[in-house]
């Protein structure tokens, strides 16, 4: 992959809830885009609209206009039926309350994404096989078997990592990874984002903790739904209401 | 998401929740169950009628005088009919062809007396010789009556084994003499038990000759003018699929003797297979009754799982939420739910079916209720539980398929 192809384009997307007096402009014509192999932070106050965004781009939620550039793929119009696919193959999650299945151990909860795969029928050994692959690379080869109430936050962080990468996603979304986390087990989660960044993979993450927001290259800054600022390298670039 | 994963997801859901899934399909189990009791008891019943009705002798013909439209059977024709008399049941078996015995049957109602013991209101059965053969009962002691012993009228009786009981207790009823009315009869056989016939005692009758009948215990008047009437005529037939042809020389034998024509006769027949068929046709409506009242308790089960469904749904909102996000379809989402409904229905189902057939068992044993287990009744209510399963499982699933992932991430 090569660093300059754009991944992620969003075109002049607006996001409202609600009707009539009780509207919310949670975003006004944002125009992001993310090139392949970044690392990219999205920062703001609660209400920014940072987690709306993370939302659309993940595709979990369809903009009111605009468009959504996945993968060279206007995606914007997809059905939910469409949309779970695309998220399948191409999205991994990883979110601040990990988001484990509870009462199923850790290899069943990676093995997730694999049995909804369309693309490729895995069998059941081929899946355990592949959950034990990515569950070792997450340092977990001796908690296979445990549930999530039997982990630590981190630990459990880590199989939500897992099952994340199982199905090579071309973009990995976390939502405050560390919002749950002790500082060490965060910089654990945070040096493994990066390790992953390393090695290629696009990610974008959502936080309002501006230590975890440094570890990016690129930070927007986002406040009532704009975009006010960002910022590269840790040095302030201000960009606002251009496409990025 | 393939077959077998939806099926292993919806098997693990149910084991997870084992008191919670047997709740929900108690409904169903108790539904199947009791479609399969009812309808056993009823078939049960149908079979000991049937075998009851047999039991008597096969291959009868019931010959009985009737009412018609015009009234008292017998009343036209110039009086020269006064419904069946004795002389139709030996033109019967001398004139109809493949009749291999004929028995003739009048009643009448006494009380019975020995020593200090008196019963009342016993049925005297005035019959003939044939009888014991004809109706297939069988003499536990002593002897039956003789053609002899109609012909010359002479004063004998035999027991049924419930009347011996209650009239001599343990000693030897041969040889004895009861009253009956004002003539005395000598006890020369007891029956062996018969048991009940639908609502025929046999066992509490005492049987005599039929001329004793006609002499002590009728009408005289009536039988000077008419003759000596039979209530009933059992004509024994030689070969069973001669049955309609003789069927028909005796109708056309006694419209002539009676002077009536066949539309309105004064005589009914009927057969073994007749009185089944009506027996049968009762049950039958009996069964499909109860039927219909377990049935509605399998609708009421397929209610359970839904609530149960329903409820499952929303506490599992986040799962779905979960699924959704790492690519379950909407589809893939009803389906895992609806699979997860008819796994319930299909294993209360066949739980339904043990609990059935140990019921059944049961009940035979306890209440002593016979219980014929029909194949079709498992195949029905086993099929009822799927499609209840299905039919009730479908709203909450497409209500979870239809969640937005978002907001059901969001759930706590």
């Amino acid at each position: 992959m090569t660093k300059d192809k754009t991944i992620i384009e969003t075109q002049h997307v607006s996001m409202t809830f609600g009707k009539g007096d009780a509207e919310v402009h949670a975003l006004k014509d944002i125009n992001v885009s993310i090139r392949s192999g970044e690392f990219v932070a999205i920062m703001g106050p609660s209400g920014s609209g940072k987690s709306t965004l993370m939302n659309i781009v993940g595709c979990l939620l369809r903009p009111v206009s605009g468009r959504l550039i996945l993968d060279d793929e206007d995606v914007s119009d997809l059905d939910s039926y469409e949309r779970a696919i695309l998220r399948n193959e191409k999205i991994g999650f990883v979110f601040q309350s990990y988001n484990l299945l509870s009462r199923t151990n850790a290899l069943r909860n990676v093995m997730l994404p694999l049995m909804y795969n369309r693309d490729v029928h895995y069998s059941r050994l081929d899946m355990e096989e592949k959950a034990e692959e990515v569950l070792v690379k997450v340092e977990l080869q001796d908690r296979l078997f445990h549930n999530p109430n039997e982990l630590s936050g981190g630990q459990q962080q880590r199989v939500a990592i897992a099952r994340a990468l199982i199905n090579d996603p071309i973009i990995l979304i976390a939502d405050e990874p560390t919002g749950n986390l002790d500082s060490s087990s965060g910089e654990a989660i945070m040096n493994m984002l990066h390790e992953m960044n390393k090695e290629g993979m696009t990610i974008v993450m959502v936080t309002h903790d501006q230590l975890i927001a440094d570890h990016s290259e690129r930070t927007i800054h986002l406040l009532d739904g704009e975009i006010e600022h960002v910022v590269k390298n840790g040095k302030n670039k201000k960009h606002a209401g251009e496409a990025i | 998401m393939r077959v077998t994963e939806i099926l292993r997801t919806a098997i693990e859901a149910v084991n997870k929740n084992k008191v919670r899934s047997l709740l929900t399909m108690l409904g169903i189990i108790i539904g199947v169950a009791a479609v399969i009791i009812m309808v056993g008891i009823s078939a049960g019943t149908e079979a000991t009628i049937a075998e009851q009705i047999t039991s008597l002798g096969s291959n009868l013909v019931y010959v009985s005088s009737s009412f018609t439209m015009g009234g008292v059977s017998g009343m036209r024709g110039g009086g020269s009919s006064g419904g069946l008399v004795f002389e139709d049941a030996t033109a019967i078996s001398e004139e109809v062809n493949g009749v291999a015995g004929v028995v003739v049957e009048q009643t009448s109602s006494q009380t019975v007396k020995y020593e200090d013991v008196v019963v009342d209101e016993v049925t005297i059965m005035g019959t003939t010789a044939d009888f014991p053969s004809v109706r297939d009962m069988e003499i536990a002691a002593g002897r039956y009556y003789t053609d002899e012993d109609v012909d010359r009228e002479t004063k004998v009786a035999v027991v049924g084994a419930t009347l011996a009981e209650s009239l001599f207790g343990d000693a030897d009823p041969i040889g004895q003499t009861v009253i009956v009315g004002t003539t005395r009869l000598a006890i020369i056989g007891v029956f062996e038990q018969k048991g009940l016939v639908g609502t025929t005692d046999y066992d509490s009758r005492i049987y005599t000759p039929i001329s004793v009948v006609w002499n002590y215990f009728s009408n005289q008047e009536f039988a000077r003018v008419m003759g000596d009437s039979v209530r009933m005529i059992y004509v024994e037939v030689a070969n069973p699929e001669e049955l309609d042809s003789i069927i028909t020389q005796i109708s056309l034998l006694l419209a002539k003797r009676h002077d009536v024509t066949l539309d309105d006769a004064d005589f009914s027949i009927t057969t073994q297979d007749d009185i089944i068929t009506t027996q049968e046709s009762t049950t039958e409506a009996f069964r499909t009754l109860l039927g219909w009242v377990a049935g509605v308790s399998l609708v009421v089960g397929g209610i359970g799982i839904m609530n149960i469904m329903l409820v499952s749904v929303t506490e599992r909102t986040r799962e779905i939420g979960i699924r959704q996000t790492v690519g379950a379809t909407p589809s893939d989402i009803r389906w895992q739910f609806l699979t997860e409904s008819i796994l319930l229905s299909i294993t209360g189902g066949l739980l339904g079916i043990l609990a059935g057939f140990s019921g059944a068992a049961l009940f035979e044993h306890f209440v002593g209720m016979r219980t014929v287990i029909l194949p079709e009744s498992i195949i029905l209510s086993f099929a009822a539980a799927t499609l209840v399963g299905i039919f009730f499982g479908y709203y909450p699933a497409s209500k979870a398929s239809q969640l937005d992932p978002i907001d059901a991430l969001r759930h706590e």
